[in-house]
């Protein structure tokens, strides 16, 4: 009788300390939640003073999200030419930019890798479109992989 | 009585088998988690102009650590107007930098996530405090898993 009690007692126990690392074990490696990354770039140059700039560049040059994630990005154009900017493999594009204009793009990272962004206005001197540097602007955003459910 | 005790223990039993099953046959960490380290980074504010717009921005703009590291970051200011560091979630701010001014933070990034850093100085023409675009001057840390 009393072993009986003894054995039912132990083999709850050990159900209810399964049970409990069931419910702790996903708690410690559930991943933060996602969020929203709200962010300006800028299309912006260097040069001489007074001078058209020589090179282009983005600032930020690297974006960094976690799968999941979005990502508002308002562009804003700095340099005296036009640009437009995709982010390849994302499907986000902004208009045409004018210098002075911005434009928003929102999209959500939802899978992970290294993805590239870049000018998409072939440089044209007539149109004043883009600059003989359009190769060079380029950019990355990196998706990082969500760790385990 | 005994019957009973035994028909309990089994389902018992069952319980936790299928709670040790249940775990979503999630694989063993295969690599062993890299030690925590030391990363000594900088930041400055970083001024862009063209088309008649100033703009200044930390830079870079985005940190990634892992965490448990630890982050010894350098915060400088070489801009002609004041500003100051916050990273929010963790809470840590340089306090007023003047121009030229530089302060460290140190931290160890115990909590994952994304954390928004800004400027915490708001624009004041008449004390040389920021900028009009303070809001602009944003950007994240990323404490990886």
């Amino acid at each position: 009788m009393n072993k009986a009690v003894a054995w039912t007692a132990t083999a709850v126990s050990v159900a209810a300390i399964a049970v409990g690392l069931l419910a702790l074990r996903p708690a410690d490696r559930r991943p933060s939640a996602a969020v929203a990354i709200d962010l300006e770039m800028l299309i912006t140059g260097q040069g001489g003073i007074g001078g058209p700039a020589t090179s282009h560049l983005y600032d930020p040059q690297m974006l960094v999200a976690r799968r999941g994630d979005t990502v508002r990005l308002r562009v804003l154009n700095q340099s005296l030419f036009s640009h437009a900017i995709e982010i390849v493999g994302l499907n986000a594009r902004t208009k045409v930019l004018a210098g002075g204009e911005a434009d928003e793009v929102t999209f959500t990272a939802d899978r992970p890798g290294i993805f590239e962004y870049r000018c998409i206005l072939p440089y044209d001197p007539a149109a004043g479109t883009c600059a003989p540097d359009h190769d060079q602007m380029i950019g990355h955003l990196v998706v990082l992989d969500a760790p385990p459910r | 009585m005994e019957r009973i005790a035994l028909a309990l223990s089994i389902v018992a039993l069952g319980v936790s088998v299928a709670a040790v099953a249940g775990r979503g046959g999630a694989p063993p960490e295969a690599v062993p988690p890299r030690p925590a380290a030391t990363l000594t980074l900088s930041m400055v504010v970083a001024t862009f102009s063209g088309q008649g717009v100033a703009a200044h921005r930390w830079y870079p703009t985005m940190l990634v650590v892992r965490r448990g590291d630890t982050v010894d970051l350098a915060v400088g200011n070489p801009d002609r107007y004041a500003h100051a560091l916050e990273l929010t979630g963790y809470n840590l701010r340089t306090g007023r930098l003047p121009p030229g001014a530089s302060r460290s933070l140190r931290f160890v990034a115990d909590q994952p996530g994304v954390f928004l850093f800004r400027c915490a100085l708001p624009h004041n023409p008449a004390t040389g405090d920021c900028t009009p675009d303070h809001d602009l001057m944003r950007g994240y840390l990323l404490v990886t898993e």
